[in-house]
């Protein structure tokens, strides 16, 4: 059993308010951050229309299959894929592989991506983003066969 | 690590005052989200909202009392005592009282506008008429027009029963984010929505009808639409007949705005205005969303937004369920907000070149040439200033106010920030932030709430309302409601509604008023229209009066600024429209927060990529963006939602502030409003 995340990109407005809720759940004020949703860019040619979403982690675990090392896994408790980080040997082959492309390396190789925010959970509250959605764009499934 | 305690409050950041959940630890400010349990929201906040601890705990925020002690815009401060600054303030404002009047002190106010019936005690106790607010540029001129039409307050469409709504030029998803819910339900309910917007965004996107006009043309469309009516009998005879005034002229009028000629002004094809009409017309009731500030950020903006709100008068959705309702929710009475009046007996600033406004008061002078009347010392010498939240960049060509902020004899900013206009002042005091303070907010559905302190006001920041308090004293001045200090003002407001103070803060949802006013609609059957006339006017008598002093005109006249501005365009051939709202900026106040700074490369100018072709400018490109009024350097980027000819820029950057464009005599006759979404300039690739 795992978690999904899902994200409806044509429910999405680009309003960021995700982007900086996932800031705002894990960072301090005086820090810079990198927030697990992305920003992506759709253009609609014919229909003259663009706007940006804000894509996120679904935890579908294709980073996990490829992680070298193992250290990629799906947590127990509520399904998440998590990053041991000090095991990351910075290969980047999770980025690769990733269907969305919100893995993220910083200048040093370390490796980000999102949490699901499973402090949240414990304490029975919603992920930030799935909070933070004033359309419903994303949501949180506990319990999926994988 | 102690627990966090949730502290129910209120976001301050922009206009809606979201109710929020804070998380506190220890004290500090570590987490916010939308209010869970709050009745008139979905819980959520916006990018702004949440970006909230970078905002409060700020390095830029000012924390101490701070004076001058280099030259005049040197921004060299040195940390007094409030007491000092308390007495510096009254020495000097009582100095320039007795020398020059009352009136040469200006009263001002920028965001947020909580506190605004306070400072106009103030003001009234000073004795001074001018007392003035950033709405010089916003709302309020959507509000005038509102106002000649039908001699009351701008009022919202009836949402819960309305068929069908036009959106005339709101891009909520993004300006309010709170409400992308509402509207999304709105589609599910099966309201028609028609939009009216120059660019495809996210929310026209969503239309049944989009009407992507040029920009400044609402006019021309919103007459093309009363046309059709006309022509294909679609009007409300009998309600025109009793209940209007004027139609015949404005019948006459409308009649050379076929769709044909509109399609060629306005950019839409005459199908769809015929479509949009129609629709309006006959599957009733209908409604019009009005917006703050883009119609009227043009210089024939009063008369276009009158153009489109006429169309509620002749279809009979005028204070009809379901239409415009100016008594359509549940109220419950309150006082100060809109309660206290400006003194009026003598001459205000603005008042001679913008008489409507004062005729039709909105309870504050008309401060668009403020830097003119300083540097001119006319119609009078004006020498103080005591400012809450001075932002020089709220005008055009902003640098001329700043440069005429440093000529005054004294100048007072009660900020949040030490900003760029702060930098000009003798005396810069710390404000705390909502989340540092209390309050009463009143909510719409007659809902009163009580926003917490949440942290500790930071350094020796002080709520708004205690620093106008305190200086009334030390002036000696009186106000009895002021005077019984901020717990009873609190109480004050709240009183009409039968609540306490008391029982309000031990009810954190928030409360209904105990007495309250139940929705009305069909009031025109039993009451005059507050005008001149007495019935709604499509051609207004007030705006008449100035027909030969001013050259108003009374119909809801479309003039063409492309024509109009005498501007060559073949020297500057793109319009330029600044300040379209995006989802992270609000003004220039949230530049120096840097999540939400990041989100974009600044300052960004957005141009359709025929134009980049057209222009040799690429994505990315560093560019030079010149109107009549001077150049400012951004980052280029191609969005195809606007139209080809049209540049998009993001206003209130230190870094390239579009509001240097306007030049600063571009305004709307009538409001004073500059033509911000509607100015010239031409766009080059600056080489590196």
């Amino acid at each position: 059993m795992g978690c999904q995340f899902q994200f409806d990109e044509q429910k999405c407005t680009g309003c960021y308010a995700c982007h900086i809720a996932c800031l705002d759940a894990h960072y301090g004020p005086d820090e810079k951050g990198v927030s697990c949703r992305t920003i992506k860019k759709i253009i609609k040619q014919k229909e003259g229309f663009q706007k940006n979403v804000c894509p996120g982690c679904v935890h579908c675990g294709a980073c996990i299959e490829v992680c070298p090392i193992h250290a990629i896994y799906r947590e127990a408790k509520h399904g998440l894929v998590l990053v041991d980080r000090e095991k990351c040997s910075g290969c980047k082959l999770c980025e690769h592989v990733c269907p969305v492309h919100v893995i993220h390396f910083d200048e040093e190789g370390n490796m980000s991506k999102c949490d699901g925010c499973g402090q949240r959970l414990k304490e029975g509250r919603e992920p930030a983003c799935v909070r933070a959605c004033p359309v419903h764009a994303i949501s949180y499934q506990r319990e999926v066969l994988l | 690590m102690s627990e966090c305690r949730i502290v129910k409050t209120t976001c301050g950041i922009c206009g809606p005052c979201c109710p929020v959940d804070a998380y506190v630890r220890d004290g500090v400010l570590v987490s916010v989200e939308g209010s869970s349990d709050s009745v008139m929201q979905t819980g959520n906040l916006c990018a702004k909202g949440f970006a909230a601890k970078q905002y409060v705990y700020n390095g830029e925020r000012v924390l101490y009392p701070m004076k001058r002690v280099g030259k005049k815009g040197e921004g060299k401060f040195e940390r007094i005592s409030w007491d000092e600054a308390y007495d510096l303030i009254a020495e000097n404002l009582l100095r320039v009282k007795e020398v020059y009047g009352a009136k040469a002190t200006v009263f001002y106010t920028g965001y947020p506008k909580w506190y605004r019936p306070a400072l106009l005690r103030l003001a009234n106790a000073y004795g001074s008429p001018n007392f003035c607010t950033e709405s010089s540029t916003c709302f309020q001129a959507a509000a005038l027009a509102w106002r000649l039409v039908y001699g009351n307050h701008i009022c919202q469409p009836d949402m819960g029963r309305v068929k069908t709504l036009v959106l005339w030029s709101s891009n909520l998803h993004h300006s309010n984010t709170a409400m992308s819910g509402m509207y999304r339900g709105l589609k599910e309910r099966g309201v028609c929505i028609i939009d009216v917007d120059p660019r495809n965004t996210v929310t026209a996107r969503e239309a049944d009808v989009h009407l992507q006009i040029r920009p400044g043309t609402d006019g021309a469309l919103a007459l093309a639409i009363g046309q059709v009516m006309i022509e294909e009998g679609l009007t409300d005879v009998e309600f025109i007949e009793r209940y209007v005034y004027g139609f015949e002229e404005y019948a006459a009028y409308v009649k050379s705005f076929t769709p044909e000629r509109a399609a060629d002004i306005t950019g839409v094809e005459a199908e769809k205005i015929r479509e949009a009409a129609r629709l309006f017309a006959k599957n009733k009731p209908s409604g019009i969303m009005f917006s703050a500030s883009p119609v009227v950020h043009h210089i024939n903006g009063v008369q276009n937004y009158r153009a489109v709100f006429s169309l509620l008068a002749i279809t009979g959705n005028y204070d009809v369920e379901g239409g415009n309702c100016p008594k359509g929710g549940v109220t419950s009475p309150c006082n100060e907000f809109n309660k206290v009046r400006r003194l009026d007996k003598q001459e205000a600033i603005g008042q001679t070149e913008f008489p409507v406004w004062f005729d039709l008061s909105c309870d504050e002078a008309q401060c668009i040439k403020l830097a003119d009347y300083i540097l001119d010392e006319n119609p009078y010498p004006l020498k103080a200033l005591f400012a809450m939240g001075m932002n020089h960049r709220m005008w055009p060509q902003p640098e001329h106010l700043q440069r005429a902020l440093e000529h005054l004899d004294f100048f007072v900013n009660v900020e949040l920030f030490m900003s760029e206009s702060s930098k000009a002042a003798d005396l810069v005091l710390p404000a705390c932030t909502s989340y540092e303070r209390e309050q009463v907010h009143r909510l719409k559905g007659g809902r009163f709430l009580f926003s917490n302190r949440a942290i500790e006001p930071l350094g020796e920041s002080k709520n708004d309302i205690e620093i106008i308090t305190e200086v009334l004293r030390r002036m000696k001045l009186h106000d009895e409601v002021l005077e019984q200090g901020y717990e009873q003002y609190m109480q004050y407001i709240l009183a009409p509604s039968g609540l306490t103070l008391k029982e309000l803060k031990e009810h954190p949802a928030g409360m209904q008023g105990r007495n309250l006013t139940e929705p009305s609609t069909r009031n025109f059957e039993h009451e005059l229209f507050n005008t001149p006339s007495g019935k709604i006017e499509l051609k207004s008598l007030v705006l008449e009066r100035y027909r030969g002093s001013h050259g108003y005109e009374g119909l809801p006249v479309f003039q063409d600024f492309r024509e109009n501005a005498g501007i060559d365009r073949e020297q500057f051939p793109l319009i330029l429209s600044t300040g379209c709202r995006k989802p992270q900026f609000f003004h220039a106040r949230l530049y120096r927060v840097e999540w939400l700074k990041d989100l974009e490369q600044a300052p960004l100018v957005e141009i359709h990529p025929e134009d980049g072709n057209k222009y040799g400018i690429g994505e990315g490109d560093v560019v030079k963006i010149t109107s009549p009024s001077g150049s400012v350097t951004g980052i280029a980027e191609y969005n195809i939602s606007g139209a080809e000819g049209v540049a998009y820029m993001y206003h209130g950057s230190g870094a390239g502030d579009a509001n240097k464009l306007i030049r600063k005599e571009y305004v709307d006759p009538i409001s004073g409003f500059p033509g911000f979404k509607g100015y010239f300039c031409r766009i080059e690739k600056v080489e590196e």
